[in-house]
């Protein structure tokens, strides 16, 4: 197997990275600090260069599917289409580019969200339904909340957004520090695994 | 030479490893712990099943959460079992369909059904989507045409949760979400079939490799949870009497 191919690189890097940046915060020495803001300034790097990479690949992957004929290819016109005037404006006008980016992308992806609001609403409507004891405490947990954030509630039922808010503060946030606590003590366990080489879904 | 408002934590974090380090090897060492079933990643078999009898395509979203950050975790436990059902999909027979909205997942997941379909992979297998709108709005539509049999919904989940599960739930799919992302676990306990909370989903690599290193490590987290657990009970009798227990873990 060539050297490159080999699942030890990837772990190497994960561990050399995993050690500076978890002694670099706990270690107070100029070495390890200039190690550190230089790893950060390598992640920057390595973004942007991922960046270019990615242009490549994605007109590589549209050259072909036009080349090729393959279903959908029109869209890769778009595709490309909307590539070059993007590109173009930010050199040639970067008003128009504004422009581009204010009065088409954003409205469009406005749009697709709304698109997608009826899913999300009709989604709490099937949420909040009471069909099970979890989605029973789903909905009281709406509803207080509503009574926390409506003054309605409080206008017929005084203080009642008391009521609210210590369920909020107290047994509400019990719990959900209890489910962070978890997640903190189970992601050292995956960073020891990933150390340790026996996880390694990062790699493939 | 460590900052001092550091010092315990990181002595702390120090103990916690080799409790980790001893655990592992005393588990590769031949006492591997038991571990107790989780229903959530149980049913993922079950899921492919259905999708096989049904003919129909099993949909996989690990959301919008990277590879980065407090999301890694999370994203790495849902790749896993991209990795495990994808496997498992292949060797019946279903088709899994992965749709990333992350671009430094694709050519994981690339790698990983290519390794588990071998000759009958399909490019196609693997949609990417560049935002999470254009995640949401994908779902919405395939879902809507192609009525996948089963809806996986595993990584750091962000808001497009409830409509993934909403259109999965649609679609008549058998859902299985998980998520460590606190806003995101009702909406994944109250929409999806089944639920992996929290740490469930993290420990799902050890559960679904059953590998003596890992179930290990599962162990360890378990110690490390008692012994939180017996920290919050002596703050809070302490509180009670007048005294500031947090002290005992700074110096």
């Amino acid at each position: 197997m060539s050297w490159v191919r080999r699942r030890e690189i990837p772990l190497l890097i994960f561990a050399i990275t995993f050690i500076i940046g978890c002694f670099g915060y706990y270690i107070e020495h100029p070495a390890m600090g200039k190690i550190y803001s230089t790893l950060f300034d390598w992640v920057l790097l390595m973004s942007n260069l991922a960046l270019g990479t990615g242009l490549i690949a994605m007109t590589l992957y549209h050259g072909k599917k036009i080349a090729k004929r393959e279903k959908g290819y029109e869209m890769s016109f778009v595709v490309f289409g909307a590539l070059i005037l993007m590109f173009v404006s930010c050199y040639a006008s970067p008003a128009s580019r504004e422009y581009l980016y204010a009065k088409i992308y954003t409205p469009a992806s406005i749009a697709i969200l709304c698109f997608t609001g009826f899913s999300e609403i009709s989604g709490l409507y099937r949420a909040f339904r009471v069909r099970s004891v979890e989605a029973f405490f789903l909905a009281l947990a709406g509803f207080i909340l509503l009574m926390h954030f409506a003054p309605v509630y409080g206008f017929f039922i005084p203080g009642v957004e008391k009521v609210a808010s210590w369920l909020l503060d107290n047994p509400a946030m019990g719990a959900s520090r209890g489910i962070v606590i978890g997640v903190a003590i189970g992601t050292i366990a995956i960073a020891i695994r990933v150390l340790l080489g026996y996880e390694k879904a990062y790699t493939g | 030479m460590i900052k001092g408002e550091l010092a315990s934590t990181f002595v702390v974090l120090l103990v916690f490893i080799a409790l980790y380090l001893y655990c592992i090897y005393r588990a590769v060492r031949g006492k591997p712990p038991m571990i107790r079933k989780v229903p959530g990643l149980d049913a993922m078999e079950e899921a492919i099943g259905r999708a096989v009898e049904m003919g129909r395509p099993i949909y996989y979203s690990t959301g919008v959460g990277s590879l980065d950050g407090g999301d890694m975790p999370m994203t790495m436990a849902g790749m896993t079992l991209l990795g495990y059902s994808a496997s498992l999909a292949a060797s019946r027979g279903a088709e899994l369909r992965y749709i990333a909205a992350v671009p430094q997942l694709v050519p994981i997941a690339e790698d990983m059904l290519r390794t588990a379909y071998r000759d009958a992979y399909k490019p196609e297998q693997i949609t990417f989507v560049p935002s999470q709108v254009a995640l949401m709005s994908t779902i919405v539509g395939t879902y809507e045409r192609e009525k996948p049999a089963a809806n996986f919904l595993l990584g750091a989940l962000y808001w497009e949760t409830v409509v993934i599960a909403e259109a999965g739930a649609r679609a008549g799919a058998m859902q299985v979400g998980g998520t460590g992302r606190l806003y995101q676990v009702p909406f994944v306990v109250a929409l999806c079939d089944y639920s992996l909370i929290g740490e469930e989903l993290l420990a799902a690599g050890a559960y679904v490799s059953r590998e003596p290193s890992q179930l290990g490590s599962i162990l360890a987290s378990d110690i490390i949870r008692f012994i939180t657990i017996a920290l919050i009970i002596i703050y809070v009798i302490g509180s009670l009497f007048g005294v500031d227990a947090s002290t005992i873990l700074r110096f």
